[in-house]
């Protein structure tokens, strides 16, 4: 039955994430449990504990909020690329209820979904994509009939560069938001720095980048005695300044006027305000969708899955494995 | 800027605008690097600052070469502005989407003279298919060096096929072979003089591997 309500769940890293869209494409905001490491980086495993231990209350909470098995039309789930311990829980919790209401599945890809709600949020029709996030740095826009990434990372993402970085300076995970408000803090108090004080790497290839030079020397310069809120000032500064640059190289490239943000590193205020100030030099217009739309969320899930659904069709079960090196240029859109 | 006569804007770029023009009454391009107003001025100095010298330095450098690139004929630091010799033909970007020309040829040119470009201690940091470009008479030629480098680094030449092989697989699907072209193009060119005191720069065949462990690198991550 098309134009009902399609469900969508996320579980590609730290985030299991069920959230819904309705039959005019609606999304509603989602229920999600966030997956914190005691210390060290994300251990797969761990986060699929988790997400496992988490799975039933979330489920619970979203028959609560009223959606009933009548209504929905599918189940979509984050097919990858992720975490393949993790993508399994998501998979397995789409395939129960999947079974319980008697519906399809749509296995979909992670970082087409953040573009099609997106597109949907910010309303816009051919955006090239900044997408931001914990593992993944990449610039990807719409070209012949796939999304296609212009550019990415060579070797960390930006938001695990930044937790790095926090880690090492004992600060609390995730680092990103806490970096964000000591750079600020230092800069409200110290207007008149200059960044030439505390140098930092900036490694753009073409439309590539690179961050793994950058966390560690920021880690020298606080070694050096540098203040913690000015070398996370400078780290700001540099490595927003590479992605916004590079997601510039890719407009002009592709000759595209609409900028969308997406990943949780989007959520920064200072990338947001990056973003602004480069599409307005270049008459261009930058989309920014809401905060809880911008960090993994099983609404986008449910975004993509609906028009993956109503213009693709379904995923069969032998085509529903998880995987976990999916590639954006895989999916092919057949949907406007 | 003196003896600059302005025709035309031709290109608003992530980085620059170019006109062309005449200079000294030879045809030329005027290249002004805008400041960015997202960057920190700071920082926006010194990475125009830094790009700007990088491109001067190596288009002096190149100019006793054969390899097809512009000649500095100025730059002026302060104002951001640099003039380079004309360079005839269309941007790779363009030709390959308008799919006339012979692109098997073709890429097998631009391969050869990425080669030749690595074979004397330099990398270009920006190959994408905007900065190639392409015309019947004048061939290959490259362009836009402020992200060169002159080094002999196995590392910073597979790096430039990366980037190369990223943009080739983005924006040209339809041409599913135009790497393999390049390669072909690469590994058939006889290398020029190395005159650094560097180690000599790597073969071929070690920069092509090179690229496969960075392509490899940048899967597995993602
Ligand atoms: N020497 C040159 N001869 C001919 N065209 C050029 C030359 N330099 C630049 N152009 C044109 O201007 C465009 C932008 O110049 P480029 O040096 O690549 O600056 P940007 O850093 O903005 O990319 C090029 O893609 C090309 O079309
Ligand atoms: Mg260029």
């Amino acid at each position: 039955m098309a134009g009902g309500i399609v469900v969508g769940i996320e579980s590609t890293a730290h985030t299991l994430s069920i959230g819904s869209v309705d039959g005019e494409g609606e999304p509603t905001p989602s229920f999600s449990a966030f997956f914190r490491p005691e210390e060290g980086g994300i251990h797969p495993r761990e986060a699929a504990d988790h997400h496992a231990e988490n799975a039933s209350t979330l489920v619970r909470q979203l028959l609560d909020s009223g959606i009933e098995g009548k209504s929905v039309s599918a189940v979509a789930f984050s097919q990858g690329p992720g975490l393949g311990p993790c993508l399994r829980v998501g998979a397995s919790v789409a395939r129960a209820l999947a079974s319980k209401w008697d519906v399809p599945l749509v296995g979909v890809n992670h970082c087409v979904a953040h573009i099609e709600i997106g597109r949907q949020q910010c309303k816009m029709d051919d955006p090239v994509l900044l997408y931001v996030s914990g593992g993944n740095t990449q610039v990807i826009t719409r070209m012949a009939g796939r999304y296609r990434v212009l550019g990415e990372t060579l070797d960390i993402g930006i938001g695990n560069m930044l937790d790095k970085f926090a880690r090492e300076q004992g600060l609390p995970f995730p680092g990103g938001p806490k970096i964000e408000i000591l750079a600020k803090q230092w800069l409200d108090e110290n207007s008149d720095a200059n960044l030439d004080d505390y140098i930092l790497p900036y490694a753009v290839h073409g439309m590539d980048l690179a961050f793994s030079g950058l966390y560690a020397a920021a880690s020298r310069l606080v070694e050096r005695g540098a203040p913690l809120g000015a070398v996370c000032w400078s780290l700001q500064e540099h490595a927003f300044a590479a992605c916004v640059e590079v997601a510039e190289r890719a407009m002009a490239h592709t000759g595209k006027r609409e900028l969308l943000l997406g990943g949780g590193v989007a959520c920064n205020q200072r990338i947001k305000e990056m973003a602004n100030l480069m599409s307005n030099e270049r008459g261009a217009i930058a989309g920014i969708p809401p905060a809880r739309y911008c960090v993994d969320n099983g609404s986008m899930i449910a975004t993509l899955g609906r028009l993956q659904y109503l213009n693709s069709g379904p995923t069969s079960f032998d085509e529903s494995a998880v995987k976990q090196g999916l590639r954006t240029d895989e999916t092919q859109i057949s949907w406007p | 800027m003196l003896a600059w006569e302005e025709e035309q804007l031709i290109h608003v770029g992530a980085e620059a605008a170019v006109s062309s023009g005449r200079f000294l009454g030879l045809p030329a391009v005027r290249k002004i690097r805008r400041p960015r107003a997202y960057r920190n001025p700071a920082l926006d100095r010194r990475l125009t600052t830094h790009r700007m010298s990088s491109e001067a330095k190596m288009l002096a450098r190149l100019s006793s070469s054969s390899l097809p690139v512009p000649r500095l004929l100025a730059c002026e630091m302060s104002s951001g502005i640099m003039v380079q010799s004309l360079r005839l033909g269309l941007q790779l970007v363009d030709v390959l989407r308008d799919g006339k020309s012979d692109v098997e040829s073709l890429m097998k040119k631009v391969g050869f003279n990425i080669r030749q470009l690595h074979s004397v201690g330099a990398v270009h940091g920006d190959l994408t298919t905007n900065n190639i470009l392409w015309d019947e008479q004048q061939g290959v030629s490259l362009i836009d060096f402020g992200l060169s480098q002159w080094t002999t680094e196995v590392e910073r030449m597979g790096l430039d096929l990366q980037v190369l092989s990223e943009c080739l697989s983005a924006s040209h699907p339809e041409y599913g072979d135009a790497l393999a072209w390049v390669f072909q193009g690469y590994e058939s060119a006889n290398d020029l003089p190395y005159n650094g005191s560097d180690l000599p720069p790597a073969s071929a065949a070690d920069v092509i591997a090179r690229y496969n462990v960075i392509r490899g690198r940048v899967r597995y991550h993602s």
